[in-house]
């Protein structure tokens, strides 16, 4: 089975702002992004009866681990599409602030 | 199991991988070959260890989904379970000895980190309210997201 991976407009611009900082990365987001088509969800549901999951992922390049690295949320309810909302470095933000899932709304609910 | 001296170099990673083999063979009793009872018993309690934060974990993952669970007070506990681990790792870490077994004890911090960030999403009413309008607008407003190959995120 293979799924399809879209991108929200939040993930796109908060991933263009990590590359910014982090060029190496690119490659490690392409084999990533590959790999969530071919095996899809990745990480672990906030909670069981929720569709939002939160994945974590090192920066190789940057010899970053997991723990420290990147946090990636996305939608997926069980259909063969994963819905990416939001990518951030945790050092940054060890989690999404009101007001960052409230621009990730915002973003999705512009005309 | 012989755990090396303090003469000995530390190979932290080949100490932890016969820790854990020691984990399913110890149980049933016998004793690996060449391994004495001093070993055993540090490995017993190596596994005690282990199996106990394991179970907590489990524990706070049913309890994080339980209706009507205080999930604020459970964020608070497995914070302080997660830093109080960080703390043991930290110290066993400047241990002659034990500081072979932090590799062991890292994959658990690294289960208990996971949990507390699920937890801190979904800690407050607020916050949960807040999950349920994220979810409720990407239902609503699939034709937002774009295929991450058409999306321009490397340009």
């Amino acid at each position: 089975m293979t799924f399809t991976v879209s991108v929200s407009p939040t993930f796109k611009r908060q991933t263009k702002d990590l590359l910014a900082r982090f060029p190496a990365f690119k490659a490690e987001l392409v084999e990533y992004l590959e790999s969530l088509e071919r095996s899809a969800p990745r990480g672990e549901q906030v909670q069981r009866h929720r569709m939002v999951w939160k994945d974590r992922l090192g920066l190789k390049a940057y010899k970053i681990g997991k723990r420290g690295g990147l946090r990636v949320i996305m939608h997926f309810d069980g259909s063969d599409a994963v819905f990416l909302l939001m990518i951030y470095f945790k050092r940054d933000m060890a989690q999404p602030t009101d007001k960052e899932i409230k621009d990730a709304i915002a973003e999705l609910m512009q005309p | 199991m012989s755990a090396p001296t303090a003469n000995e170099p530390a190979n932290a990673a080949a100490f932890a991988g016969r820790v854990a083999h020691m984990r399913t063979v110890a149980s049933s009793g016998r004793r690996p070959k060449g391994s004495t009872a001093g070993d055993m018993a540090l490995a017993r309690k190596v596994i005690a260890m282990s199996r106990m934060g394991e179970a907590a974990l489990r524990f706070s993952r049913d309890e994080a989904d339980r209706p009507g669970a205080d999930l604020e007070a459970l964020y608070k506990s497995v914070a302080d379970a997660r830093d109080a681990l960080a703390a043991f790792i930290s110290n066993i870490a400047r241990h002659p000895r034990l500081c072979m077994l932090k590799p062991l004890f890292e994959d658990a911090l690294g289960d208990w980190d996971s949990l507390a960030e699920n937890l801190a999403l979904v800690a407050t009413p607020e916050r949960r309210a807040l999950l349920d309008d994220l979810e409720q607008a990407v239902r609503t407003n699939k034709d937002k997201f774009a295929n991450w190959r058409d999306a321009d995120l490397f340009q």
